[in-house]
């Protein structure tokens, strides 16, 4: 078995605030493999975006292991990640800040090869003039400014700028979420092509679950920077086994108003990162709480009876409490 | 039945002088129409710069300039919004009117406690009101829309409450004096999907409690399938189709309702044809229907504009060819 594009081990993330220390990440371990998509899901503040950022480096774990292609990057200096950022590439939730105003379409995917590649500068406007019509952006766009694009087009810019210099691994931090439904449907038909060509493994982050459902190989479930549930896709949609991927599935309106809802409502706050209780996070919405899970921090284990693939961190799996009734 | 708001034929123009000092106008609003029956949902959906908001705002008289409503009517309770004298649009505003808009966070004064901004509104609509009996009422609001211990956050600062909570005290102000209508403007966008599911419970269970007609402006198909009784889909600044929830997702009749909801998540086909283009320039928009651009059956008779189709059950499109194609 080729080993794995990425691996993440024990990471955690820790920012110190005002009164406290803010955990953003606590304790994750993850794997991706070539060609793969992982989908991470979870609400605002569950650390997805924060673990995006510290896989490529972009700001320094507090604690954990982060590998990338065979070599534990924890502690290279920001020099030599760099030279490594060739590799891994990322897209944004919003591409009219991720864009330089002052640069056009052309020059912003050129400036990608210019840092990267030994390209010539007619090679450089060759291969750049290619990635454009890769996604769809003909030659006249490409000499346009991003104030003269539509959010849909600076998107493409930004997948184009991303695939550019062919990376191992590509985050993709909410890259629809800002764009209307039909561009959106434009832009997830063209990740899909990307996925099968570049081979590149994605770490596709969203709280949209209908993107996941049609992008993701693997879904991770955050809440408040732990992982609470790991599983493939389709066994995570058919079979989610801890309560919160069950309410937060629950929760989801699908866009057909013959679907039935089996919604189960939460009530409780959502505790502050900053003074995390011990025991489970959740544990304080959770409808199928027991007293001791506000005393426990449940372990990441195999589901009883689903595959071994298919991991989730609830006590309540044991005694088989963790469904919630409907 | 009468209805509670009835817009007709809505054209709003945004205009302008550019460097060289000439007009240009921008005719961002092309005719909107819909009304809305007591008690009554109305998803009005859209993409982005469909002009759901600007509808909103041109019928509850808060345009600034160079917006301005060049034509059309908006009844309410009979009377005509658009025409009311400033005062008298005053007294019905946040009274027999509630607006719920997009960021709680912005929206309410940062300076004033919570039941000091609930007392407010209450006090400048009936001002023989005592401080005490608005305090009273404010509480009892706050309780109804689902906030604990609603005593202590009356005293609570608007930086102090999470997004879910202020969005709850927004649609607590629009409902504290009891209005027949709320607007509300994409009330959860923003708010996650958990938290975004309590609001729109609470929201459908006082509309339905008190009897009040609510428009609710979304881009989430999701929203509109699942709380609305009725949707106005919107385009170009037109509404090309309307009527009961169910009709409009079962047999979509406009090629652009077609289109839309071919690409929400749960029905998306990866790498299947679909129709692609920008909308279309306000600043000069053609004769004729307003999608036939990206429109896949467009033909010549596109060039003249299209009627609207009445369809079954109150069910009507915008479409030359809407009582023909079935989805």
């Amino acid at each position: 078995m080729t080993p794995p594009v990425l691996e993440v081990r024990n990471l955690s993330k820790r920012f110190p605030v005002p009164g406290g220390v803010l955990t953003a990440v606590n304790d994750v371990s993850f794997s991706l493999a070539a060609g793969e998509t992982l989908g991470l899901v979870g609400e605002s503040g569950s650390g997805k975006s924060t673990l995006g950022r510290c896989v490529l480096r972009l700001i320094a774990p507090s604690a954990g292991r982060v590998v990338f292609d065979g070599h534990d990057i924890t502690d290279w200096s920001e020099a030599r990640c760099r030279k490594l950022r060739a590799g891994m590439q990322m897209v944004f939730q919003d591409p009219w800040s991720a864009l330089n105003p002052r640069m056009t379409a052309r020059s912003l995917i050129e400036e990608l090869l210019a840092l990267h590649t030994p390209l010539s500068s007619a090679e450089r406007r060759a291969e750049a003039e290619r990635l454009g019509l890769r996604v769809r952006l003909p030659s006249a766009m490409l000499d346009r400014y991003p104030g003269e694009l539509s959010g849909g087009q600076q998107q493409r810019v930004c997948i184009a700028r991303a695939i550019a210099t062919r990376p191992k691994l590509i985050v993709l931090d909410e890259p629809t979420s800002s764009l209307d439904l039909s561009v959106r449907a434009g832009i997830l038909d063209l990740l899909a092509e990307l996925k099968e060509e570049t081979g590149a493994a994605m770490l596709f982050i969203t709280h949209d679950l209908g993107t996941l459902r049609l992008m993701a190989d693997r879904v991770m479930v955050m809440y408040l920077g732990r992982v609470v549930e790991e599983a493939p896709a389709a066994e995570i949609f058919d079979r989610p086994a801890h309560p919160y991927t069950q309410a937060l599935m629950s929760a989801h309106l699908p866009a057909d108003p013959s679907a039935h809802l089996a919604r189960h409502v939460l009530t409780g706050e959502i505790p502050s990162p900053i003074n995390l209780p011990p025991g489970c996070f959740f544990s304080s919405r959770c409808p199928v709480a027991l007293p001791r899970c506000r005393e426990t921090a449940p372990p990441l284990e195999a589901v009883p009876g689903a595959e071994a693939t298919h991991r989730a961190a609830c006590l309540r799996m044991a005694d088989g409490g963790n469904r919630i009734p409907t | 039945m009468t209805p509670l708001l009835e817009v007709r034929d809505l054209h709003t123009h945004f205009i302008a002088r550019d460097l060289d000092n000439r007009v240009r106008v921008a005719r961002a609003l092309n005719g909107v129409s819909f009304s809305l029956a007591p008690g009554r949902i109305l998803g009005l959906v859209g993409e982005t710069g469909a002009g759901k908001s600007l509808t909103a705002l041109s019928v509850l008289g808060l345009l600034k300039p160079p917006a301005r409503v060049v034509a059309g009517q908006a009844l309410f309770e009979g009377r005509d919004l658009l025409a009311l004298p400033p005062n008298e649009l005053n007294a019905l505003r946040g009274a027999r009117i509630g607006l719920v808009v997009q960021s709680p966070k912005t929206s309410l004064d940062p300076l004033a406690r919570i039941g000091a901004q609930l007392a407010r509104v209450q006090r400048a609509h009936r001002p023989g009101l005592s401080e005490a009996a608005a305090q009273a009422r404010a509480a009892e609001m706050l309780a109804a829309v689902g906030i604990p211990d609603p005593e202590r956050r009356l005293r609570a600062w608007p930086h102090e409450l999470s997004g879910g909570m202020a969005q709850r005290v927004l649609i607590a102000l629009a409902l504290v004096n009891e209005p027949t209508l709320l607007v509300a403007d994409e009330p959860t966008t923003g708010l996650d999907v958990t938290v975004q599911a309590q609001i729109l419970d609470l929201l459908r269970g006082l509309a339905r409690a008190r009897g009040i007609g609510a428009v609710i402006i979304t881009h989430d198909l999701g929203v509109v399938a699942h709380y609305c009784d009725e949707a106005a889909v919107m385009f170009a600044g037109q509404v090309v189709e309307h009527g009961p929830v169910g009709p409009i997702f079962a047999a979509p009749a406009h090629p652009y309702t077609q289109a839309l909801i071919a690409a929400t998540p749960e029905r998306l086909q990866l790498r299947a044809r679909r129709p692609s283009g920008s909308p279309p320039n306000l600043y000069a928009l053609p004769e004729g229907c307003l999608y036939r651009d990206r429109c896949p059956r467009a033909e010549a008779r596109c060039a003249t504009p299209p009627p609207d189709v009445a369809l079954q059950g109150g069910h009507a499109a915008r479409c030359h060819f809407a009582g023909t194609i079935a989805a």
